[in-house]
């Protein structure tokens, strides 16, 4: 399992005993092979109870995903949308009256054809991209760096709103059944994201695993939904909901006409929200990826497709109104289906659940995509780093951070975090397909007309989407994303350019490296005299150059003490005394190492600490604050070398 | 009977390994008791105690893989560690000691030797010089299949 010699080496000597048991030979020893790599890490055994135990790397393979477990993990977001996008279509229409209601079926007809279109240009990419980045890799090898940062930065900004949505939805079911628990909506949300956040930690096939019972729960709550329903329809006859206790609106305040029609098409198109997350995650699919993740993307559009429709079309049979923070359209056709028995709770429960984990697909999704960024210099490289359960722990945390204080500022409520959503996800969209048409007229290979068209259609008409939705949330939040977007590219290009700056500075320009003739000047700085200071002493002469300790004192009895200690320890350097009339410790010194340069300009200042390490882990705040403050202090002083010199204390 | 809190499980990849392994889980599992699995790596006496032996270790390391699997579908938490010693034997007792176990539950091959049945360098040696209680949970007769040792 570990073929790389040299990590083996790495692992081996971590602990040899010499103890003598009976029937022990005094030279019998054992060596203990370094399992866990993190097991140096303070609080190993709490990291590892609450994330799991650390997989090997050439575990891999097997943390992979099936296309089952696949389907769970990257479509509980599109497949969830189901569950609200027939509102959104019926509420949009309802401002010209009931009667207008029966135009939400061409309109769905028409979203599904664009869902088709984006899916097939999704399919094209999974091929064309296999190391995942969907949107963003496409529209950047396709349309230029800026294009692809947009759709970057618009899809992580909509992943974290994705987590806070659909995290502050799922607690308003709870606080629905339950109105006594509304004062603690925001930490009942904050919980939920711990438990999403820590079982992303605990690798990507333990949480596919924890969520693929409420996904496949809610797939199959539609589609019985679905069967009875058309079962009652044409066998029974049943043309009505049954009935609401609300009064339907027959107000009407609006004219149907082309706006209405496309704001109604618009509001419909969140059933195309998550679609793009298999584009992105592709490498999480077993081999061959690319092949397994247009499959499973075909099933989950398919799905996806016949429950919007089937929604829609039953909403139509059945008549029914979408009653505003009543009751939505599935749980009126479930209740119409199999009345308010277990059968109805099943769909009502699953569908609460799988509102809640389309959050995992963000979960899923944005540290991957930060990831890919991330290998191309636009975020911290920390982001591509994967953790000790092989997934990326710091784009999982990062995600829960920002969707954490989104929760807290939007105070878990869905009515004022909505109108940021899915602005993001139509520019992606957008510029996701255009980069497609570009792809295809830069190959022109067989079919290239067709596929031209293809993504063409499907760019402009997510393109009106997007205008359409800017236009309509712009004023009621959808200004802070249309802001972010491109604040967040230029943070990103900020990134970019420090990086180019400091590989220009940093590689070997020649092939060998050039010895630099420097001298070195070597300060000790102390606090008392004692073994750890002797000990560093001793250290400190081996650097070479002339060596001096240094005391800062703010009286002079106590310098003279402290001189006398220094002189019956018999350590054979000079110390340095430093007046410290208002007795700062730092500053006085630093004052000294800053003369010391100046007047050995081409030398190294090589600044020994002696650092004390407990050998209890929280002790270390009792100890080193001065010495992490000039570390600090020196850091940003060029031609200044700070060594520490650890004292590990036994008890 | 003083209670049993910590089971270490000596495994070396031959089938009986499972059958200790099941009962250690099924005894962990209702006395609340900690699980070690132990492999070790036993180093020829040509070569330094620290010689570095990949295939050795690789294997050890999948057989390990493979138990925390194990404990992973019983439900069970394990511990597992591998080390490095001339002798299999020395190893475990030293582990046990030093992990503070209660009980040792191993393999124990059936096997003979000049016609009577023979227990085996590493099992005499646990049993002669362990600690701590062992118990040995040995193949049955008939489908034993390993050479005389």
């Amino acid at each position: 399992m570990n073929p790389d010699p040299d990590k083996s080496r790495d692992n081996l000597r971590t602990r040899v005993r010499g103890d003598t048991l009976p029937g022990m030979h005094p030279a019998d020893r054992v060596i203990r092979h370094q399992r866990n790599p993190y097991a140096a890490v303070p609080m190993a055994h709490v990291l590892n109870w609450l994330v799991g135990t650390p997989i090997a790397t050439s575990r891999a393979m097997h943390e992979r995903l099936t296309k089952v477990k696949a389907l769970a993990v990257f479509s509980s977001d599109a497949l969830s949308s189901v569950a609200y996008a027939t509102d959104e279509i019926l509420y949009a229409l309802l401002l010209a009256g009931p009667v207008v209601l029966s135009n939400s079926m061409p309109i769905a007809l028409a979203i599904g054809a664009l869902l088709v279109i984006v899916a097939a240009s999704y399919r094209q990419t999974i091929h064309a991209y296999p190391s995942g980045g969907g949107s963003y890799i496409v529209a950047k090898d396709n349309l230029g760096a800026v294009p692809g940062l947009t759709a970057g930065a618009a899809l992580l900004i909509d992943y974290v709103l994705t987590v806070a949505v659909s995290i502050s939805s799922g607690v308003l079911a709870i606080t629905s059944a339950f109105p006594d628990l509304e004062i603690y909506r925001v930490e009942m949300a904050l919980g939920f994201l711990a438990f999403i956040t820590l079982a992303n930690l605990r690798g990507l096939r333990e949480s596919s695993n924890i969520f693929m019972l409420p996904t496949y729960a809610f797939i199959i709550a539609v589609f019985s939904t679905l069967a009875i329903g058309i079962y009652r329809f044409y066998v029974l006859g049943i043309t009505q909901a049954a009935p609401t206790d609300n009064i339907l609106p027959t107000e009407v305040t609006a004219e149907i006409g082309i706006f209405l029609l496309l704001r109604a098409f618009a509001a419909g198109c969140t059933a195309l929200t998550g679609v793009e997350a298999i584009s992105n995650g592709v490498p999480a699919f077993r081999p061959p990826e690319s092949n397994n993740a247009a499959r499973t993307l075909v099933i989950m559009v398919a799905m996806l497709t016949t429950m919007f429709l089937g929604i829609t079309w039953l909403a139509n049979a059945y008549h029914t109104i979408p009653q505003a923070d009543h009751e939505s359209t599935l749980s009126q056709l479930a209740r119409t289906a199999f009345g308010s028995g277990p059968a109805y709770l099943f769909v009502q429960i699953s569908t609460t659940l799988i509102l809640v984990l389309a959050a995992n697909t963000s979960f899923a999704d944005f540290p991957r995509l930060s990831a890919i960024i991330a290998r191309d210099g636009y975020l911290p490289h920390l982001f591509v780093r994967v953790g000790q359960r092989l997934v990326f722990s710091t784009g999982i945390l990062v995600l829960a951070v920002f969707s954490a204080v989104l929760i807290v500022v939007f105070d878990a409520s869905t009515h004022n975090l909505i109108p940021l959503y899915a602005v993001g996800v139509f520019l992606s969209f957008t510029l996701s397909q255009a980069g497609m048409v570009r792809h295809w007229w830069k190959l022109r290979g067989p079919g290239w007309r067709r596929s031209i068209v293809i993504n063409g259609l499907g760019a402009t008409a997510t393109a009106v989407v997007t205008l359409v939705i800017v236009e309509a949330k712009l004023l009621e939040g959808a200004w802070v994303v249309v802001l972010l977007i491109p604040a967040i590219v230029f943070l990103f290009l900020r990134i970019k350019q420090h990086y180019v700056q400091f590989q220009s500075q940093i590689a070997l320009k020649d092939a060998r490296p050039r010895a630099v003739e420097t001298t070195n000047i070597v300060i000790v700085p102390i606090a008392r005299v004692d073994q750890a200071t002797v000990r560093t002493m001793s250290f400190a002469r081996t650097i070479g150059g002339s060596l001096t300790g240094a005391y800062v004192y703010t009286d002079q009895a106590d310098g003279e003490t402290m001189l006398k200690e220094w002189q019956s320890a018999h350590i054979d350097a000079p110390l340095k005394l430093i007046a410290s009339p208002y007795r700062s410790v730092v500053a006085p010194l630093l004052k000294y190492i800053e003369a010391v340069g100046e007047d050995n300009p081409n030398a190294n200042i090589v600044v020994v600490l002696p650092e004390i390490v407990p050998k209890r882990f929280l002790h270390l705040v009792l100890h080193n604050q001065t010495a992490q403050l000039i570390k600090l202090a020196l850091l940003f002083q060029p031609n200044r070398i700070v060594v520490s010199v650890p004292y590990h204390l036994e008890a | 009977m003083k209670s049993i809190s910590h089971v270490l499980v000596p495994v070396n990849g031959k089938p009986g390994d499972e059958d200790a392994l099941q009962v250690a889980f099924a005894f962990a599992k209702k006395g609340k008791a900690m699980v070690t699995a132990v492999h070790v790596v036993e180093v020829r006496r040509a070569l330094p105690l620290e010689a570095e032996l990949p295939s050795e270790t690789n294997a050890g390391e999948q057989l390990l893989e493979h138990v925390e699997e194990m404990a992973q579908h019983y439900g069970c938490q394990i511990k597992a560690e591998l080390l490095q010693a001339r002798s299999a034997g020395v190893a475990i007792v030293d582990e046990a000691f030093h992990l503070k176990a209660d009980l040792i539950i191993m393999a124990l091959p059936y096997r003979s030797r000049f016609g009577e049945f023979h227990l085996g360098e590493t099992s005499n040696y646990i049993l002669n010089h362990a600690t701590c209680r062992v118990w040995l949970v040995r193949d049955s007769y008939d489908t034993a299949t390993e050479p005389a040792a």
